[in-house]
């Protein structure tokens, strides 16, 4: 059960971390114009992406959670999201299938910020609670909503809230017109 | 005109900066150098500077920025990596801002506009890691004071989190002042090397990368 979560544990890093080898050997190699938009939008994702590896303290090791949230972030950026990331001392050992659970609401909770915010720019933070569980959340600065209309913002809020409920985690989102929109995941074991 | 200084091994990085500076209109790159000896031996030393948390000759962050605040400048802390103990210990060396070297030039800009009035912005990283802080002797803050650092800290816009709280904005950031005055008044100066060693035993600082304290010798590069 361990070595199987080792091994996808080296599958991610692998995958990901060949990306970020890709667009620095690629620049390297004089392949393409660094000053360029693109490449410059490139290099911004992969170092957010690293960044959110690397945060915390001299004892912070790269988690699964860590992993799963930094990876799928990066892939978000590659919508024209910039996102800053932010976690810390998330739990080492964590539930695969909340760990998919949460990346996967957060992932759409970004989406819904691509979708419906008017905002280039987003904060995808996580940490742990100190007792196994953790706290994840996605903030735009949006156009927001209003909470007690219908509205478009919230069919994607049901799916993010769905996603939380069924591993048993707790969703709170707060908005309102010009507020932006924010939206925070907890799980304990 | 706001004139900026930098202080950044980084040849790129410097290099980079003055015409990225440049492009904002109302700020301007005046001075470089690599380390904060040869920052203050510059002739018109701009106010306002740009300290890199990890310089590479392993001098020590907190009393890098130490010394600057003693010589009269206030100071952006800047780091690529993010480092809990060492933001929290030059916040408490008396630094005016810390801010993550992610190329966000708004921000930047932002934030020297802010300290160029006199303000001490708390940016949503610096509130982050602040929000964070676990070292045994950290200040002591309010619940109130914690919450709002901890909504700031995952990017909450101040006017966002005043309609939650039920507070004005200009509360939000009277809170956010005090935390950072807790910070900066928490007593413990850095003002000769044994004040150092010991807090670098008090926050169980990280020493692999620094020298050990008393014999001031680099580590030798790998």
């Amino acid at each position: 059960m361990a070595e199987a979560r080792d091994e996808e544990r080296r599958q991610q890093f692998k995958v990901l971390h060949d990306n970020v080898l890709h667009t620095l050997e690629s620049i390297a190699r004089g392949e393409l114009a660094i000053g360029s938009q693109q490449v410059r939008e490139t290099c911004m994702r992969d170092a957010d992406y690293l960044r959110g590896l690397i945060t915390g303290g001299a004892d912070s090791i790269p988690t699964d959670l860590g992993v799963a949230l930094a990876g799928m972030g990066r892939d978000r950026s590659a919508l024209g999201l910039r996102i800053n990331q932010q976690f810390d001392a998330l739990p080492k050992q964590f539930p695969p299938h909340v760990t998919e659970a949460l990346t996967g609401a957060a992932r759409e909770a970004l989406n819904n910020v691509v979708k419906h915010a008017g905002t280039d720019e987003a904060w995808l933070s996580a940490y742990g609670d100190g007792v196994g569980g953790v706290i994840v959340t996605v903030v735009d600065r949006g156009h927001g909503f209003d909470l007690q209309a219908k509205s478009d913002g919230l069919g994607l809020m049901r799916s993010v809230r769905h996603r939380v409920l069924e591993v048993g985690g707790k969703v709170r989102i707060d908005s309102a017109p010009s507020e932006g929109t924010s939206i925070e995941m907890s799980w304990t074991p | 005109m706001i004139e900026i200084g930098v202080i950044d091994d980084d040849q790129m990085l410097l290099q980079g900066m003055a015409a990225w500076i440049g492009s904002t209109g109302d700020i301007r790159l005046a001075a470089t150098a690599t380390s904060v000896e040869d920052y203050l031996d510059t002739a018109e030393i701009p106010k306002i500077v740009i300290l890199d948390l990890n310089l590479g000759n392993y001098t020590d962050p907190v009393r890098n920025v130490a010394r600057l605040v003693n010589s009269g400048l206030q100071v952006i802390v800047a780091s690529v990596i993010p480092d809990r103990a060492y933001i929290a210990a030059t916040t408490e060396a008396g630094a005016a801002a810390y801010v993550t070297k992610n190329n966000n030039l708004d921000t930047l800009a932002d934030v020297i506009r802010a300290i160029h009035d006199g303000k001490t912005p708390t940016t949503p990283e610096h509130a982050f890691w602040l929000g964070r802080d676990d070292r045994p002797r950290r200040p002591k803050l309010s619940p109130r004071e914690r919450e709002i650092l901890v909504a700031v800290g995952n990017g909450t816009p101040h006017k966002a989190i005043a309609r939650q709280l039920g507070i004005t904005m200009s509360t939000v950031q009277t809170h956010l002042e005090r935390v950072r005055y807790k910070y900066a008044s928490v007593g413990r100066p850095i003002d000769h090397a044994a004040h150092y060693s010991e807090r670098v035993r008090e926050d169980n600082l990280g020493r692999e990368r620094l020298p050990e304290p008393t014999n001031g010798n680099p580590h030798p590069h790998q």
